[in-house]
């Protein structure tokens, strides 16, 4: 290594390939060819002109980013190094005044006893050290008291600058001091206002407030965490780094065939000079609605009526109305629409954010509860699901259905008291209560969306009735309906049995009540298929249902006498009776019916008897299909079929049927159609079931 | 099962200052919990008998393991075991008005007739390299009738005590902050109360009046080493969390020990 000289150039890069030269003659005439066009405008004096005029820009931006670095000094290393200055200078003065100390200490161990350093006694040892006045002074008495003036003003003049530097000081802490109470004032407003006021886990010595939701997801639990910043002035900011982002809410909007019916206000944002608080909760706020946001998107992953379309989800709540959620800044200008469905917009808006915050109390509940014994098992944790949009639907599922009960148990009712049947329906009250440790707020969400259930008593006749009961499922989302039967004696037992499975769809529920309502309504005018054993007991904690079917047994046991009188009996069909006297058929049916006004499609029941002849429908007229459809009809003494009724448009109207020979009677009622809805001046009073199947017995 | 446990001591003084710095950590309001302690000592013999086979058969068979587990232990050595049975403030200082309650048959079925925990915990392993105290223990929970069961087994009941406990949960470690409260004398010590004292007249069991602050952590299969050290760390990471604030530490494990010696 001697060898090599120190000019010698070293270079411990690798050589450099041919293929990536920047300055091989193919890379440079490439290079020309893309920057400058060719070779042709290129002079020698027009490169050197160009290379003079970049380094004098070039020295300009120098000077000025020097000039940007003196403007914006590093502060903390101008303290580092200002404080290692000072400490150099302390220690090097330290070590002066030590050779200082050790000196006049030798020197005077000639004429007394002093102590000196052991390493100065080591090196030098004592006395080896004198001092003689070898010449009087040469300073005058004037120069000494020139001297003194001297020093005296060096001392005023420090000492004033002392002063002025501690006066400086003392403004500058005052100042700071101001600065720190008004920011610690704010500081505990908000600790006081109940947010979590926390140093931040990575940089202790930083105040931050936790404006999040402690059982949110882990994602944005991390996020939750902002600084309070103190401003120059003291005055306090809200900083929330990297998670920082524009203020959000949901906003739910309602279409109706494509045009927004409804949609929830956006506010707008708060101004960045807007007292903490306001911010805190705008950011409060925000953290919500994005995790609401991410946790529908989540479930329209797994729940099909959910559809998400171009950055909003969609999702049908009726037949006719669409949900659209979207997550929108605040701020943002409002589609126009009318505001005829603002209250459901605003609805499913709180619904969604209660629902969120139900799912939260969950999983502080599961949280705070001790856990199983370490397994196997409990050391993979189960994902939680959170129940959004599928609650609300659930809900309006079990609302639609009841609604369905009742447009059909009300038509059904009315149609057979207007033929003077005591038919009559309750809503029997459910006694399921939710687990008692939940609060109020959780009991009130679960009651609303979990374990929904309806319970209705239909009394047909004295000895049957229908126990109804209506359970809508979270999971999968759907209604069912059971029938079942209490009076084991019912004749609807052995004509129309109820399917113990249940029914899963109310047209087929619908069916099933119709048809038993027939048969029930056969079975009182024949004899008794089925024996009656003796009355059950009937315990107190028995419910209302049996206790009706346990009266119905008793009014059946009185009636059975008469009933035993009846002439029809029972065909194959067990709504289609003969009589043993005349041989005539009476068939009994009840159908759905449906107005044909298209604006407002009522639901209705109709009850017909038809006799002599086969079964058939009753003819459609041509009002009917004008839609003004029919309140009762009724047919009188083999005159054919007489109809009195449009109840809708309030007038009457009799005609007569085609079919000769065939004879029906038709009772018809609609949904919140009252009692007695015709007046004085509209027709005949209608005829009692009794008095119909009396006629037809009579007649020949 | 196992359980993992550590233990701290903290003065009455200090207790709201433990309470507000647990609920922190663990981010939870304290469940606060009174409970009554029966303790029963198992017969003093060399050759104890275990749990009737023809008993256990008859428990529910989710539970029917744990019956065994506790008959295996009871047939080598009697223990003290404890009955705990949840109670509420309200009901200290209640006096009863049945008067048949006096006899001894009632003062049973007292008990028998509300659901209640059957505890059994072995002497503490020997400490080894754990830096941990652990034990093997069977919970019986949610039983009815556990005192008709221990006098069938021939045990003796011996005395009650009153646990007044806050409770913490952080992910799978169980915090909980125990004093436990002595009953006055009684006319006849070795029955079992029918009714409870009013809870002014409960003495601290220490005279200090100290709180026990135990960091424990349940592991179903204490052969596992794989859940043990899951358990270990959760434990060693909340010592290392309180490290400072609270002296959590393993004790001498002959504290714990419920074997019955003569």
């Amino acid at each position: 290594m001697e060898s090599i000289s120190n000019e010698f150039p070293i270079s411990l890069r690798s050589w450099p390939t041919s293929g990536h030269d920047p300055s091989a003659l193919p890379t440079l005439i490439q290079r020309i060819n893309f920057e400058r066009g060719g070779f042709l405008n290129i002079t020698e004096e027009s490169l050197r002109q160009e290379i003079a005029e970049e380094e004098a820009n070039g020295m300009d931006n120098d000077e000025s980013s020097s000039s940007d670095e003196e403007e914006e000094p590093d502060k903390l290393k101008e303290l580092m190094m200002a404080r290692e200055e000072l400490l150099r200078e302390i220690e090097q003065a330290h070590q002066s005044a030590l050779y200082a100390l050790d000196f006049i200490s030798l020197l005077l161990t000639k004429d007394v006893a002093v102590d000196i350093s052991p390493l100065l006694t080591d090196l030098v040892g004592p006395k080896t050290l004198g001092a003689d006045k070898v010449a009087a002074s040469k300073l005058t008495e004037a120069q000494k008291l020139d001297d003194k003036q001297i020093a005296k003003g060096w001392k005023a003049q420090s000492l004033n600058k002392a002063i002025d530097s501690i006066q400086a000081s003392a403004e500058r802490l005052e100042k700071e001091i101001e600065h720190e109470t008004k920011y610690w004032e704010q500081v505990l407003a908000v600790s006081d206002n109940g947010w979590a006021v926390c140093r931040l886990p990575n940089e202790k010595h930083i105040l931050g407030v936790r404006y999040g939701f402690s059982e949110a997801s882990s994602a944005f639990k991390t996020r939750s965490l902002a600084v309070l910043q103190r401003n120059p002035d003291g005055g306090i900011s809200l900083d929330q780094g990297m998670s920082e982002t524009a203020p959000k809410t949901l906003r739910a909007r309602i279409q109706v065939n494509g045009k927004d019916t409804g949609i929830t206000p956006v506010p707008n944002p708060a101004p960045k000079d807007a007292p903490i608080e306001t911010l805190i909760h705008q950011a409060r706020n925000t953290i919500f609605a994005e995790e609401l946001w991410q946790e529908l998107n989540r479930e329209a992953r797994s729940f099909a009526p959910v559809q998400d379309n171009d950055d909003c989800l969609v999702c049908p709540l009726t037949a006719n109305k669409t949900m659209i959620l979207e997550l929108v800044t605040l701020g943002e200008p409002q589609p126009p629409t009318s505001s005829a469905d603002n209250d459901i917009a605003e609805a499913i808006y709180l619904a969604l954010h209660l629902l969120l915050s139900y799912s939260h109390r969950g999983n502080y509940r599961r949280r705070t509860q001790a856990r199983k014994p370490i397994s196997p098992s409990s050391m993979v944790e189960p994902a939680q699901t959170v129940t959004l949009v599928r609650g609300i639907l659930t809900r309006l599922t079990y609302q639609e259905s009841i609604k369905q009960l009742y447009s059909l148990l009300d038509p059904l009712c009315l149609v057979l008291n207007k033929a003077s049947i005591p038919a009559s329906y309750t809503r029997v009250p459910t006694t399921s209560t939710p687990p008692s440790h939940l609060s109020n707020a959780e009991k009130t969400i679960m009651t609303l969306m979990e374990r929904l259930e309806a319970r209705f008593a239909l009394s047909i006749t004295s000895s049957t009735t229908l126990n109804i009961q209506l359970r809508t499922f979270l999971s999968p989302l759907c209604s069912a309906f059971f029938v079942s039967l209490p009076n084991p004696t019912d004749p609807v037992v052995v004509t129309a049995p109820p399917f113990n499975e249940g029914y899963s769809s109310f047209e087929a529920l619908r069916d099933y009540v119709l048809q038993a309502t027939a048969c029930a309504l056969a079975a009182s005018l024949t004899p008794s298929l089925v024996q009656l054993p003796p009355p059950p007991p009937v315990n107190d904690g028995e419910d209302k249902m049996a206790l009706d079917s346990a009266n119905n047994n008793e009014k059946e046991t009185e009636s059975q006498k008469v009933k035993e009188d009846k002439k029809w009996i029972q065909t194959g069909q067990f709504t289609l009776l003969s009589n043993v006297e005349n041989q005539k058929q009476l068939s009994i049916s009840v159908h759905a019916e449906r107005s044909r006004d298209p604006k407002v499609r009522k639901p209705g029941v109709s009850l017909q008897l038809v006799w002599d002849g086969p079964r058939s429908q009753i003819p459609e007229d041509d009002d009917e299909a004008a839609g003004k459809g029919r309140s009762s009809s009724l047919s009188l003494g083999g005159e054919g079929l007489v109809r009195m009724g449009d109840s809708e448009a309030g007038k009457r109207m009799m005609e007569k049927s085609g079919k000769r020979g065939e004879k029906a009677y038709v009772w018809v009622a609609w949904e919140n159609e009252k009692q007695n809805a015709w007046g004085e001046d509209e027709g005949e009073v209608v005829n009692s079931f009794e008095d119909v199947v009396k006629d037809v017995e009579k007649s020949s | 099962m196992h359980e993992l446990f550590l233990t701290t001591q903290i003065s009455n003084d200090d207790l709201q200052r433990a309470l507000r710095i647990l609920q922190g950590y663990c981010g939870m309001s304290p469940v606060h919990i009174l409970r009554r302690h029966l303790k029963w000592e198992g017969p003093r013999t060399r050759t104890p008998k275990g749990i009737d086979p023809a008993f256990i058969q008859k428990q529910h068979r989710d539970k029917v393991p744990q019956w065994k587990a506790l008959s295996e232990q009871l047939g080598r050595q009697s223990y003290v075991l404890t009955l705990i049975y949840d109670v509420d403030r309200g009901q200290f200082g209640q006096t009863s008005t049945q008067s048949e309650e006096t006899n001894g048959a009632s003062q049973i079925s007292g008990c028998d007739q509300i659901p209640g925990i059957l505890r059994w915990s072995d002497l503490p392993d020997p400490a080894g390299n754990r830096p941990v105290n652990s034990r093997l223990i069977v919970n019986i929970e949610n039983e009815m009738g556990l005192c008709t069961v221990l006098k069938s087994m021939n045990h003796r009941f011996s005395n009650e005590i009153i646990q007044e406990c806050n409770r913490f949960v952080h992910g799978n470690v169980i915090f909980e902050i125990n004093r436990y409260l002595q009953l006055p004398e009684n006319d006849t010590p070795s029955s079992i109360r029918t009714e409870l004292p009013p809870y002014e007249s409960l003495v601290p069991f220490d005279g200090d009046n100290k709180w026990i602050l135990t960091a424990s952590v349940l592991v179903l299969d204490g052969n596992n080493p794989e859940q043990m050290q899951k358990g270990i760390d959760e434990l060693a990471a909340v010592m290392l969390d309180f490290e400072g604030c609270f002296n959590l530490e393993k004790r001498d494990r002959h504290i714990f020990d419920t074997r019955i010696k003569f």
